[in-house]
């Protein structure tokens, strides 16, 4: 009996103690109430904790970061989502308060347009020390309205870009030309049917459709304007969508998919590898995958942006209405310090729209090639942000030495004459029921003749089926009564 | 007290929460815009034509789908209710067993092996073979069961007495084992029918995302977030599969009454 007692006692004490022991711990300011923050993100668009690797997950090195830096226990709550509309759908249909989310450009214009999203309330300081001058000029001149207030705003004001890269064709060099994946005229051409494989997404596709019905207009653009008016013109063309211009376009995809190999979303990586196409439309970041794949199996595939421009895309971070401002803000800031942007990107495999230290250390680690002769100029990207050789002096001139062409240093940074042709492609606005009904015919399929007989067919057999029925019925019902 | 009609009660709850309630919704959503005012126009969209095609389509591969898989399930599931043939009733697993194994997993590894022999989407009537033979494969074993249940059932001695009256076997199989097998007939053809229309998954693998079927009109509508147009194409599938409950119901009577004068 004591025995048990004892024990009882022993019990409450180290309970007792523990419970002091966590008291203790909470001294000074650090606030004990945990804070939940609803992050929600592409899937695999983040570093993530990988034991078997021996990586820190960002989201894990932010609670730890909140922690000893802000002192607040900050619990993140980390999910993901398909695609940029099942985003749209979900925030417009309410329920879960998300407090920071990731969507595509378009997708983030159309936010800003609906007025769903919290405008930044102070300056995210890593971004404009360590941000790429590139993307942040670009991201303050992309401008849209806001619906309700006719308020004439910036992304800038809105939204921390994330990840970026291009639209391009990887290909196999050793079956395709560089000149013609140099077209987008390829996905026509009738030499190579059932070679090229399209993305199954209208916003993709319709870029390749207007370049590629606009073509003489950008080539006559092209001999007059200087580059900065050509990127104009490109933006311009691009983001046609008059009524002719959708008839156009729906008249070139019903053709183009008589000649391609298939609409896509994840079996191009793999189908290239395999062999059972050479050219795949594909974003810069899914190229430098398959380039990596591929060169596991000693299979050299290359990227090319078409030279009459395509599409520049971002994501970027943005908080949605009623989201917590102020904690938000400190994640931004902190995927925004180049030591953290690396490792998402190291993991991810796109390109960070942050440059800085980190960030040129590990460009130069994977690409520089001493014995390249090819001199690779990526200042516009990366001046500016406070980098220094081993001596301590600030970098002028940032320059690879490559040996390799249109393989994966372009895709992730493409050189500075693909960019000046490369343009932001806008939301449908007033005409996306009619792309998004254009795309759905052109999906549709031609029936034959072959099929219209059939069902006829069948439909006469089952009419005299049921007539013959019917007189049976009848017949057997006559004997009945008699 | 437990009466038994309170053993209804979860189900019902089922019923009204996830059956009732969605298809009053989706009712409600076809034939209203989306600032919520009463029109047609979401089924005048549907019916455009391409979208007519789009529903031949599905038809026209949802029948052939059927009448291959009955005419493969048909013999398959008379030989394995025979006791003579089939003596340990493990046999029926094997043609159960695809059912088991992962739907995309299986669903890559036929096109690969379909590729194998040159069979691929690269021209329309290969591609149509491709969902042919994907569809019949991923469809058997809904036929291959129902039948097998009936035909365990069906009774020898009325094949028996048919034969021993004089009927040819030609006979004795059109006048006596059909009409005893029909209910299996009904609903293993009713289990392929429906699902093809829509199992745009099939499809989307083996046409290389160039066939399109009511499934995918459904989801791209979904997907552009024109959720009206979306019901609206439903609620057609769905008046479609009224239409054949309504005949097969009397093809039921049929059988009945012809069971009926046989005994």
């Amino acid at each position: 009996m004591n025995k048990k007692i004892l024990s009882l006692g022993a019990i409450f004490a180290i309970c007792f103690g523990l419970a002091g022991c966590n008291d203790t711990n909470d001294e000074n300011d650090f606030d004990s109430s945990v804070i939940t923050l609803n992050v929600y993100n592409c899937a695999d668009y983040i570093c993530e904790t990988d034991e078997a690797e021996g990586t820190v997950g960002v989201m894990e090195q932010f609670e730890e970061y909140c922690k000893n830096t802000l002192h607040k226990n900050v619990k993140i709550k980390y999910s993901t989502y398909e695609t940029n509309e099942d985003l749209f759908n979900q925030l417009k249909a309410g329920g879960v308060q998300y407090d920071l989310v990731c969507p595509s450009e378009y997708m983030i214009e159309k936010m800003i347009q609906n007025d769903m999203l919290e405008p930044l309330t102070k300056d995210i300081d890593n971004y404009l020390s360590y941000g790429s001058p590139y993307i942040i000029d670009t991201f303050n001149n992309l401008k849209t309205t806001i619906k309700s207030t006719s308020q004439v705003v910036s992304f800038g004001e809105y939204a921390v870009p994330y990840m970026w890269g291009t639209m391009g064709f990887m290909y196999n060099p050793e079956n395709i030309p560089l000149e013609d994946v140099s077209s987008w005229d390829i996905i026509w051409d009738e030499k190579y049917k059932n070679e090229v494989s399209l993305k199954d997404s209208i916003r993709d596709t319709y870029v390749t459709a207007t370049l590629h019905i606009y073509k003489e207009e950008l080539e006559l653009a092209r001999d007059v304007l200087n580059d900065e008016q050509y990127n104009k013109r490109v933006t311009e063309i691009m983001n046609r969508c008059d009524d002719l211009t959708i008839s156009l376009v729906e008249t070139a995809l019903k053709k183009a998919k008589e000649n391609i190999y298939e609409f896509e979303v994840d079996t191009g990586k793999e189908n290239i590898i395999n062999g059972k196409y050479n050219v795949n439309l594909c974003w810069s970041g899914d190229a430098v995958y398959s380039l990596d794949l591929a060169e596991e199996e000693d299979f050299i595939l290359n990227y090319k942006v078409p030279e009459e421009g395509s599409n520049v895309w971002f994501d970027g971070w943005v908080m949605p209405k009623g989201a917590n401002v102020e904690l938000s803000q400190e994640l931004m800031n902190f995927l925004c310090d180049p030591s953290i942007a690396s490792q998402n990107m190291e993991y991810v495999g796109y390109t960070s729209a942050i440059a800085g230290q980190d960030m040129w250390d590990l460009v130069n680690e994977w690409y520089d090639d001493e014995e390249g002769t090819i001199e690779y100029d990526l200042s516009y990207f990366f001046a500016n942000t406070g980098i220094v050789d081993e001596l301590g002096n600030e970098v002028s001139e940032f320059i690879i030495h490559t040996s390799e062409e249109n393989r994966q240093l372009y895709a992730q940074y493409p050189d500075e004459k693909t960019i000046l042709r490369c343009a932001v492609m806008k939301d449908f606005a007033g005409q996306n029921d009619k792309v998004s009904e254009m795309w759905i015919r052109v999906k549709g399929n031609s029936v034959s003749w072959i099929i219209y007989a059939f069902l006829a067919v069948v439909v006469v057999a089952l009419v005299l089926y049921e007539v013959k029925n019917a007189q049976s019925k009848r017949a057997r019902k006559r004997r009945s009564k008699k | 007290m437990l009466n038994r009609k309170h053993l209804s009660i979860p189900y019902a709850l089922f019923l009204l929460s996830f059956v009732v309630t969605p298809l009053v919704l989706i009712i409600v959503y076809s034939i209203t815009t989306p600032d919520w005012n009463l029109t047609i126009n979401n089924y005048k969209t549907v019916f455009t034509s391409d979208n007519v095609n789009t529903l031949f389509t599905s038809l026209f591969i949802a029948i052939i789908t059927t009448i291959v898989c009955l005419l493969i399930g048909y013999p398959l599931a008379y030989l394995l209710a025979d006791r003579q043939v089939n003596k340990s009733k493990v046999f029926v697993y094997f043609f159960v067993m695809p059912m088991w194994i992962n739907f995309v997993l299986r669903s890559n590894a036929t096109k690969e092996l379909l590729d194998l022999f040159n069979i691929n989407a690269s021209n329309t009537t290969g591609m149509y073979i491709c969902v042919f033979i994907a569809m019949v494969y991923d469809y058997l074993p809904f036929v291959i069961l129902p039948l097998y249940s009936t035909m365990l059932k069906l009774d020898k001695t009325v094949i028996e007495a048919a034969r021993d009256l004089g009927a040819k076997p030609s006979t004795v199989f059109v006048k006596t084992i059909i009409p005893l097998t029909m209910p299996g007939i009904i609903s293993a053809s009713t289990m392929v029918f429906m699902p093809t229309m829509c199992s745009y998954v099939i499809t989307d693998v083996f046409s290389n995302q160039k066939l399109q079927i009511m499934g995918n009109l459904i989801n791209q509508y979904f997907n552009a977030a024109q959720w009206n147009y979306g019901s609206a194409a439903s609620i057609v599938l769905l008046v479609i599969l009224f239409i054949i409950m309504r005949v097969t119901s009397n093809h039921k009577e049929v059988d009945e009454s012809v069971g009926g004068r046989v005994w």
